[in-house]
């Protein structure tokens, strides 16, 4: 069966299908030239083997699809596809990076990045990776880098927003799919970001310059405009130097220090980690997710048995640490993800298609949901039946843990609000889970008053 | 206030473009000229991630 990806419509250079299941790329007769030069320059081979773009293999199909094109591309399969308004601040400001860096290797090679949209790069064995083997294309001296207002909005302004004002504003990326507006930006930095070089350059005078010109009326000057190889050198050196002097530290938030002010005794903890682990042993999962994963302890695990294992997570600090923490440690099969669970990321762009949501990326072959689900019910309001309704189609197995309302945690949320949850016991939550899933296995956690579930989604058997 | 659908994102993006590349361009003409300033002098200039790439 092939279909088409919904959302690669953009570029004419080609698009890109599914065919078996299997991502493949048409390179389009137009595309060519700029191809074959990416091929022979010896471009793409240096970039493949820097694990900076994707690699590729070229091969035959006869497809309606694939006809009249000039090759048909499988590339790597990436495990998981993650969005930038679902990174942290050090997964977009590596992006940002590999993307200027893939600019300047390109330019050595008489080629340029023909874009540079945060959609490009997803993470591959824990690193970044440049994904759009078509955005490349010939290098004509003098041109202008034609994607350097794209990078400005789609990286370099969020990152001036989080590192100088609030990490919130990196949401920005979620509406905002084609990065956000350098005018809007301008106005919500700082009066002491006009003294920052490339904050100044890149940002509020281009913002100006932009804006001042948006009438169409400097059209044919701009045609005209000519950047030389040096200044070109220049720019980008100024770009990556701006970026990488931007710092966010994360602390402060409730989530971060979490293993610090949890209730649970170490016998708990461990006993907990060997069953998570028994577990996952038993079901043997090519890919796990992690919903509430904060720092990771327990998506280690899950990693630990060989699944591609994504720790999604509402805390910016706490995935923001998580990524740094697999970064020295060198994992490769673990993606941190900023998640919001009362509110997951939604199918985005033309037609609900170009970005589909988090359900739509799934079915994993297991979640887990560990002391998440009293938060969802409690603080979210969220019903137990219908939490275990999401969750069945999420995965092909769930391990939960349910904390019940005799757990020090649970008691002082239930301290500040209303208690509206008559629901909220054992009973009701195994009931609530059972029109969704079958129970396989079911425990106490020794050393607290918690259980732990290993469930089987009815939906997805 | 100018209808979006008929903005030109793109010319002030390129006019400015073409303005900064001339002050940086220049930066790193300079920063060229002292690399090699202090290769006569003997001293070690810092070394770009991607400069043992250029084997064009």
């Amino acid at each position: 069966m092939t279909d088409r990806v919904a959302g690669s419509f953009r570029d004419p250079s080609g698009f890109v299908f599914r065919h078996e299941g299997v991502i493949h790329r048409t390179v389009m007769p137009s595309y060519a030239p700029h191809y074959d030069k990416l091929m022979d320059s010896g471009l793409y081979a240096k970039l493949t083997d820097k694990q900076l773009l994707i690699p590729h293999q070229e091969v035959t199909l006869d497809l309606p699809e694939t006809a009249g094109a000039h090759r048909v591309l499988r590339p790597q399969p990436v495990p998981f596809i993650s969005f930038p308004y679902e990174w942290c601040f050090g997964q977009l400001k590596d992006a940002a990076l590999l993307t200027l860096r893939m600019q300047k290797l390109a330019l050595k090679r008489g080629m340029m990045l023909k874009d540079a949209s945060a959609y490009n790069v997803q993470f591959l064995g824990g690193k970044p990776v440049f994904i759009d083997t078509l955005s490349f294309e010939t290098y004509e001296e003098g041109s202008p880098w034609i994607a350097y207002g794209q990078f400005c909005q789609h990286f370099l302004a969020p990152l001036a927003l989080i590192a100088k004002v609030d990490m919130r504003l990196a949401s920005l990326l979620r509406p905002q799919i084609d990065g956000v507006d350098l005018d809007l930006a301008s106005r919500l930095l700082p009066a002491t970001s006009w003294l920052n070089f490339g904050i100044l350059t890149h940002i509020h005078l281009h913002a100006k310059s932009t804006n001042r010109h948006a009438q169409g009326a400097s059209t044919d000057q701009a045609k005209q405009a000519t950047v030389s190889q040096t200044g070109m050198t220049g720019l980008i050196d100024s770009l990556k130097n701006t970026v990488q002097a931007l710092q966010w530290n994360p602390s402060g938030t409730e989530w971060a220090d979490y293993y610090d002010n949890t209730n649970y005794t170490q016998q708990a903890a461990s006993f907990k980690g060997r069953t998570i682990a028994g577990w996952l042993e038993k079901t043997t999962p090519k890919t796990v997710w992690d919903l509430g994963a904060n720092t990771g302890v327990y998506s280690k695990i899950a990693a630990e048995t060989g699944a591609y294992t994504v720790a999604a997570d509402i805390d910016p600090a706490a995935v923001e640490r998580h990524y740094r923490g697999l970064k020295q440690s060198g994992a490769t099969n673990v993606l941190p993800l900023l998640q919001s669970l009362d509110n997951p990321s939604p199918s985005l762009g033309w037609a609900h298609t170009e970005r589909p949501s988090l359900t739509d990326r799934g079915p994993c072959d297991v979640a887990m949901a560990l002391a998440l689900v009293h938060h969802l019910a409690i603080s979210n309001h969220v019903p137990l039946q219908q939490l275990g309704a999401w969750f069945a189609t999420l995965c092909r197995h769930l391990i939960i843990e349910f904390v019940p309302r005799t757990d020090s945690q649970v008691k002082l949320m239930l301290s500040m609000r209303e208690d509206s949850f008559p629901d909220y016991t054992t009973e009701g939550f195994e009931a609530a889970m059972l029109h969704s899933f079958e129970v396989e296995e079911r425990t106490p956690v020794e050393g607290s008053e918690r259980t732990l579930y290993l469930l089987r989604s009815r939906k997805l058997d | 206030m100018i209808p979006f659908a008929y903005l030109d994102p793109i010319s002030g993006s390129f006019l400015f473009q073409a303005l900064a590349a001339v002050v940086l361009g220049a930066l790193v003409y300079a920063r060229i000229v002292m690399g090699k300033a202090k290769q006569m002098l003997g001293m070690d200039a810092p070394k770009d991630e991607d400069d043992d790439d250029d084997d064009t």
